[in-house]
């Protein structure tokens, strides 16, 4: 007999939701947050018989971001000013939507709960049967600089609007010693953030902004799937899940917002925000 | 001398490891958490700007995946040289650690974030001729 998870035994649970909060201004950036992290936790039992050697089996998260919208809209206090649009999700910003979320790059499980976040069975290992769990959170988190200067009229250009959109799939995933992968779990998960802003003098970006959250009912919200047996099946998942080399997704926000697909204009415009 | 002391000698030699010398550059600790300075006793230096932490687990220290923490005093936008020169016997402050994985600092873009967890823990600042690592004395986190 082969080592094998025990029927019935294997759960992911997501107990605490993610809440958004309002876009606010910390010192020269405008900020997106969580109010509130996601927490999720999974576990499975396997047992085995005399002679099967569980040492190396892995309980494990695996998280990848699968859809992201991120751009930024700034412009100048007068028309004449100008204006400029930041796109930080289509390539070559962006090369890929799909990424695996670890803290290490090329890293495959969520590792940003050491102690928790997996269980790797050592040796000596327990009797059969043996439990495993893996748990986690997340709160994602963006920025835009409140001001950059437009190369065209060589004026200030403030933060106008900004829509985020991050959307996650996690799947709890069993990796035996011979990095064998079988998804037991998963879950669909995303933050939205979306709003206007205006700062309520020009002239000192450090006063008071007015911040209006926009984007209708899920302009600015957090939702959290049922969780669903297995892995996930569409292509855009099935395609880095476990890949040996797969986009991570810390690093491919910081490079998208360093090197942004940029636009500007003369004049205040209005951007197509689809590109 | 144990093979354990000898390994230790070892790796110090080949890795020198300054908590407090009177000469090159040390990591002082701010009053409050995550609050940390350089400062050179004596000759200037180039440091990586990068800065790491490291956590004590059983006695021993290992690299902690923080990333976006900088030698620098202050977040504006821009992404910190890789290298930077401290004057003799100077001091620069940095923003402090938020005690965050990912937006450690300033803020940073990030997917995967959360607190690092409770334990002790040191700032590790190299110079950037590789040669050299200084740390900081280690400190709590709850």
């Amino acid at each position: 007999m082969a080592i094998s998870i025990i029927t019935g035994s294997v759960s992911l649970l997501v107990p605490q939701h993610p809440k958004v909060a309002k876009p606010s201004v910390s010192g020269t950036d405008m900020i997106f947050t969580c109010s509130q992290n996601l927490n999720a936790n999974g576990k499975c039992k396997i047992t085995g018989v005399a002679g099967d050697n569980p040492v190396g089996w892995t309980l494990g998260l695996i998280q990848m971001e699968w859809i992201e919208t991120n751009w930024g809209f700034y412009r100048g206090q007068h028309d004449s000013d100008g204006s400029c649009f930041l796109q930080r999700a289509r390539p070559p910003a962006r090369p890929a939507q799909g990424c695996r979320d670890t803290l290490a790059v090329g890293g495959v499980f969520v590792d940003n709960n050491p102690g928790f976040d997996r269980t790797v069975i050592t040796g000596p290992p327990s009797p059969f049967p043996i439990d495993m769990s893996a748990a986690f959170f997340d709160g994602p988190n963006d920025a835009y600089p409140l001001t950059r200067v437009n190369s065209l009229t060589g004026q200030t250009n403030f933060i106008r609007e900004v829509q985020l959109e991050f959307h996650f799939c996690t799947v709890l995933t069993l990796m035996d010693t011979a990095r064998n992968f079988q998804h037991l779990k998963h879950v669909l998960w995303n933050v939205h953030w979306q709003g206007q802003f205006l700062p309520t003098n020009f002239g000192n970006v450090a006063a008071a902004w007015t911040i209006t959250t926009t984007g209708g009912a899920l302009g600015n919200t957090a939702n959290v799937s049922g969780v669903a047996d297995g892995g996930p099946t569409d292509r855009r998942f099935t395609g880095i899940i476990t890949a040996a080399v797969a986009p991570n997704c810390n690093a491919v926000a910081t490079a998208a917002a360093g090197a942004p697909n940029t636009k500007e204009s003369r004049k205040w415009e209005f951007f197509d925000v689809r590109r | 001398m144990t093979a354990a002391g000898w390994a230790l000698a070892t790796a110090l030699f080949a890795f020198p490891l300054s908590c407090a010398k009177d000469s090159g550059p040390v990591i002082e600790l701010g009053a409050g958490f995550g609050e940390f300075s350089v400062r050179t006793l004596g000759d200037a230096v180039s440091l990586n700007t990068s800065v790491a932490i490291e956590q004590k687990t059983n006695g021993k220290w290992a690299r902690v995946n923080v990333t976006n923490l900088y030698l620098r005093e202050s977040c504006d936008a821009s992404q910190p040289p890789q290298c930077r020169r401290l004057e003799a016997n100077s001091k620069v402050t940095a923003v402090r650690w938020r005690g965050n994985f990912c937006w450690s600092q300033c803020p940073a873009h990030c997917r995967l974030d959360g607190p690092a967890p409770p334990g002790t823990y040191r700032f590790v600042v190299t110079s950037c001729n590789g040669k050299q690592m200084i740390a900081s004395p280690e400190f709590e986190k709850k």
